[in-house]
């Protein structure tokens, strides 16, 4: 039976409007409702009912001031207790969602509860979605139970409707990355049951994160299948919770090596080597003097230079040396293939006569910058004596490929070089998809994952101008061509407006209150500024387009996050939960098992066990170690601590020693 | 049965007994002038029974302890257990809703008011207070025999408070006007047909002679004052309905001189009637009626916050005072004992600032009332029932602008009953617009 909690009620001073209602809450349900729950009010003369989010919630006495109730308290000792509590109230306001029943009109009075899960889809539009996108859980309320899917319109997510996400929050706080990372693989799996062909490009910036998504946990001592069969069995309620929906919804969480790809720059001293923090899985690239020479190349060989560096007689020399290396130029004789060779060219040619009408020393700073760029600051990134370059083959991306590029050990211009030669690339090659009839399409979209996107496309000043204009370009047009850009940044505040603009969708995890006053967020009412400024960690607000509110949700933690002891933490959480309910026979069991595989292996050195099981050293543990639990077994009877690799190790011993030898 | 069902019938009945709604912008006329009634002490039996003097530790004569009050604040005996566990109170309003006029050819009419009685008694359960029981009534109160004895238009032949029970007889019980509220005396019994008679709780009240009536219809405040009268009698049976069930929840939680589980009321307990009233305190915050002497009521008067005045009995009169002068009542019965509290500081206020008179019943103490088995217990009984009163202090009722002497929780089942009532804006439109 619903468990109802309050009443709306609407006074002169405070009446209820189409957009807004207020409801008391019932005496002993104070804490059933918090900021963020979805409520539904019942009409009680029809079956009418309006759903709406709790933006605030306010706390009154019948105290007509603050002086009546510091007397009351015997003249303001905090300490006192009259003998009776004065009465009290809270008051929810609640911003309309919907209503089951179109109509403009304000609810007049009903009861008031939690909404239910069905009830959330249907307040958010989610039950009308054609193509649903899951983008995480609804936690309305403490129960579990209650916890509702929360699904975004695939048209207004990857387009054409809509397109274009955008995270922002705190550092550490907000799990920017790790939310996106949860949609991305959301995206895939959606795409994957509607039968489209999307690909994801991912870009890391900062740290190895996504360099390991194929891990089970920090220190890939699982594979991502024991680490989710763990969180689906686990006793928390809610991480199990959290990840039966998204398994109900059909999310696969885990990244097969299969479907990853990741690339790096090569290292500026060994172009074998990708210049990255993770080695393994990592493919190295680098562009040669002939990449940047074609005529559409993505980046031209004056990308290479800042446009503050170089004056207009600088640009000048540029394009008379692009002119000399063009095909049937005059330095087209294949002398010159390499950066070592055009600076060498540079440097003993200068005085031959091409230059006309440039000045030497314009010469000579062109060179410098070249080689200065070529020899140093993008090394690497373009080998500087390799004939041929290894590019990325971006155009070959699949249907339902994860491909990582990783730009995190190179500098700001180079990062923005990669950026730059990839989206172009990935626009032409959408481009040229779109003009194919959909069902021959090799892919409908591509979602383009960038962190720290206001270094990319600052709000104002600073920034390649060009960079920025192809992101602002990526956000209106991208929608059309099928390139969907999920950007994550600390401050909205401070990415350009009409990227912002662009996103169909927001998520905004834990941000200063500062930084919440800015016009960025406008749309987000003014009682749940209070509460986004103090978001746990791991819950986000979304706005959609298709949403009439926005919603807090919490999404499953990505398996390669959990940190070795929240791993533990669970299995010895999920072990003495089971050790309670496990009848104590059943624990004797194991060790009768035990004892009946030992019968005649008297005084085997636990060492020589260890050695002859290669299953128990997989565990990770020292011989030393499994020689205190095994003494602690075959002695006491009983398990030495309570971890789930001692129960795995006994297992291990017990058919190791029933094996016919 | 919901409001507009009972307006809907109200303009039927407007329809039928061509009802002229009352204009619904006049102001309203709460405000009743009580006079003071000053009790001759003999009548009531009024005598200080206290006569144990805390200071000397024996037993003194009455007078010494009318010197300077009884300190209350002292430490006190923490062997005796006082808890208020309920708290009881009702409210009352009368709204005119409508004229009748009689004649066709004249503007002589007669008011119809809707009469609200609301009786509540609150439970006290850790600090909290909850709705134990409740008790809401609607009157609808006119002249009727009146009416139709002396009305020539011919809807008035037949009778409108048959017509509201019969329509809304399980909502609203209809109260006829035109009988006396004074019951009828055992001389007069001679002088009035049975049908003249109505009965109420078994005590029957006599038609009012038509002339009476008849001069009232050029002084209309006589049937609004008739009806609230009426009102008040309702009210009275209903509060003594709750008190009675209220006493029997309280049966068990009083031991003698040990434990006291009480009902608090709000008003005398004067006037109840009922059985177990040593588990009933009254606690009265008006002065309208004083029984004491000059001399004592100085004293009275004089009191400081922290002291009460000793204790006196006073002889339960019976009777109403809606029905007759309180004065004349005779007392009979059970003794009860009063005495008052000056709860706060009186500073710049009027003299009656913070004080409390508070009413038990005799039998609640040792010494049952006598004077002569007056002992320290007695004493220290009443001290822990004021200091509890004392307690009761905090939290204010302010913004009420009696918080001074009004009990929290009284003013809580005060402002229940508020809530719970027909605004008198609605009322007024129940039988639509003018």
């Amino acid at each position: 039976m619903a468990h109802y909690f309050g009443r709306i009620c609407g006074i002169e001073r405070m009446p209820c409007t189409v957009n807004e209602f207020n409801f008391w809450i019932a005496r002993g349900s104070h804490d059933k409702v918090e900021v963020g729950y979805i409520v539904t009010a019942e009409g009680d003369e029809n079956d009418e009912k309006v759903f709406g989010l709790v933006t605030g919630i306010k706390f009154y006495t019948d105290a007509g001031s603050v002086l009546v109730d510091f007397l009351s308290h015997d003249f303001g000792d905090p300490r006192s207790h009259p003998p009776t509590d004065r009465q009290e109230i809270l008051i929810a306001t609640v911003s309309v969602i919907g209503s089951s029943k179109h109509g403009a009109r304000p609810m007049t009075s009903g009861k008031v509860r939690l909404s239910t899960p069905k009830e959330i889809g249907q307040a958010y539009g989610m039950d009308r979605i054609d193509k649903k996108v899951f983008c995480g859980v609804v936690a309305n309320g403490p129960d579990p139970d209650n916890w509702a899917p929360a699904f975004v319109d695939e048209k207004f997510l990857l387009g054409p409707e809509g397109a274009h996400l955008n995270i922002s929050g705190a550092s550490g706080l907000a799990t920017k990355t790790s939310a996106a990372v949860f949609l991305l693989s959301s995206v895939l799996s959606a795409a994957r049951k509607h039968r489209r062909k999307y690909a994801v490009v991912a870009f890391n910036v900062k740290g190895g994160d996504l360099l390991r998504l194929q891990n089970g946990g920090e220190d890939n001592k699982y594979t991502q299948s024991e680490l989710l069969e763990l969180l689906k069995n686990c006793s928390n309620d809610e991480t199990r919770k959290m990840v039966e929906l998204a398994n109900e919804c059909g999310i696969d969480l885990t990244f097969g090596k299969d479907h990853l790809k990741m690339f790096a720059p090569a290292k500026a001293n060994d172009i074998k080597q990708p210049n990255s923090l993770v080695k393994e899985g990592i493919k190295p690239f680098y562009w040669s003097l002939q990449d940047v020479l074609q005529v559409d190349a993505p980046v031209r060989l004056i990308d290479l230079f800042a446009s503050e560096d170089l004056d207009d007689k600088a640009w000048g020399v540029l394009a008379r040396i692009e002119e000399l290396l063009e095909e049937n130029g005059p330095w087209a004789d294949g002398s010159i293939v390499t950066f070592q060779q055009l600076i060498h060219r540079l440097a003993t040619k200068q005085s031959k006569g091409f230059w006309d009408p440039h000045h030497q020393a314009t010469v000579s700073k062109v060179t410098r910058h070249i080689r200065i760029s070529c020899e140093g600051i993008l090394r690497g990134l373009f080998a500087y004596d390799e004939e041929m370059g290894k590019d990325i083959k971006i155009e070959n991306i699949g249907a339902n490929e994860l491909w990582i590029v990783d730009i995190e050990a190179i500098n700001d211009r180079a990062k923005r070089l990669v950026f730059q030669n990839i989206t172009s690339r990935l626009a032409d090659l959408m481009e040229k998809e779109s003009i194919r009839p959909v069902e021959d399409r090799r892919l409908h979209g591509i979602v383009v994952f960038v962190d720290e996107l206001n270094k990319f496309a600052p709000s104002r000043g600073g920034g390649n101008t060009k960079m920025k204009s192809q992101i602002i370009e990526l956000a209106a047009r991208g929608r059309s061509l099928g390139i969907i850009l999920f950007g994550a940044e600390q401050f909205a505040s401070k990415i350009d407006r009409e990227i912002l603009g662009n996103a169909s969708s927001h998520l905004l995890g834990r941000t200063e209150i500062v930084e919440l006053t800015d016009k960025a967020y406008g749309w987000l009412p003014k009682d749940l500024r209070f509460i986004v400024g103090n978001l746990e960690k791991g819950r986000l607000l979304l706005r959609h387009a298709t949403y009439g509110q926005p919603i807090f949700i919490k999404f499953p933690q990505p398996l390669h996050t959990f940190s070795t002891s929240s791993i533990d933490n669970l299995l010895n959480a999920d072990l003495k939960a089971r050790q309670q309910t496990l009848p104590t026979d059943e624990k004797e069991l194991v060790f009768a098992y035990l004892k009946d595989a030992l019968k005649g292996t008297r005084k085997v050195d636990p060492r020589k066990i260890y050695n002859d099981i290669k299953d128990i050293r997989k565990l990770g543990i020292s011989a030393e170690h499994f020689g205190n639990w095994y003494r602690c077994w075959v002695t006491k009877m009983k398990f030495y601590g309570t971890g789930s690799n001692e129960r795995k190790a006994i297992n291990f011993v017990i058919a190791h020693f029933n094996k016919p030898h | 049965m919901r409001l507009h069902t009972i307006a809907s019938s109200l303009r039927e009945l407007r329809k039928k007994y061509g009802i002229t709604p009352h204009a619904t912008d006049q102001p309203e006329e709460m405000i009743e002038l009580r006079p003071r009634y000053f009790v001759n002490s003999t009548v009531w039996g009024v005598r200080t029974v206290e006569c144990w003097c805390k200071r000397s530790r024996r037993n003194v004569k009455a007078e010494e302890l009318w010197q300077d009050g009884i300190y209350i604040l002292d430490e006190g005996d923490t062997s005796i257990d006082v808890r208020f566990d309920y708290f009881l109170d009702g409210t009352q309003r009368t709204t005119p809703i409508g004229n009748i006029y009689l004649r066709l050819n004249s503007f002589q009419s007669i008011p119809v008011h809707l009469g609200q009685i609301g009786v509540v008694l609150l439970k006290r359960e850790h600090r909290k207070l909850i709705r134990e029981l409740e008790c809401q009534k609607l009157l609808f109160e006119v002249a009727g025999d009146f009416a139709k004895s002396v009305g020539t238009r011919p809807e008035l032949k037949d009778d409108i408070l048959e017509q509201v029970d019969r329509w809304l007889g399980d909502t609203i019980t209809p109260v006829d006007t035109s009988f006396r509220i004074k019951r009828l005396e055992k001389n007069e019994k001679g002088n009035y047909a049975e049908s003249e008679l109505v009965s109420l709780d078994g005590i029957k009240y006599p038609r009012l002679p038509d002339d009476e009536l008849w001069n009232w219809c050029s002084d209309p405040s006589k049937f609004r004052s008739q009806a609230r009268r009426w009102t008040t009698r309702y009210r009275d049976l209903a509060e003594q309905d709750m008190y009675d069930k209220a006493l029997a929840l309280c049966e068990k939680s009083v031991r003698v001189g040990e434990e006291y589980g009480f009902v608090v009321k709000d008003g005398p307990l004067t006037h109840v009637r009922g059985g177990l009233e040593k588990s009933a305190l009254g606690v009265i915050k008006s002065f309208g009626t004083i029984f004491l002497d000059q001399h004592k009521m100085d004293k009275v008067l004089a009191l400081i916050e922290g002291y009460r005045s000793p204790v006196v009995t006073l002889r339960r009169p019976q009777g109403n005072p809606e029905e007759e002068d309180l004065t004349k009542m005779k007392s009979r019965g059970h003794n009860l004992l009063t005495w008052y509290v000056k709860i706060r500081e009186r500073g710049r206020h009027d003299p009656t600032w913070g004080l409390l008179r508070l009413e038990l019943h005799a039998d609640a103490i040792p010494c049952g009332g006598h004077s002569g088995r007056w002992s320290e217990i007695d004493s220290l009984i009443i001290d822990e029932i004021s200091r509890k009163i004392l307690e009761e202090r905090a939290p204010t009722s302010a913004p009420d602008p009696r918080w001074h002497n009004l009990l929290y929780p009284i003013h809580c089942c005060e402002e229940f009953l508020k809530a719970r009532a027909v605004p008198h804006l609605t009322a007024k439109h129940l039988v639509g617009e003018y």
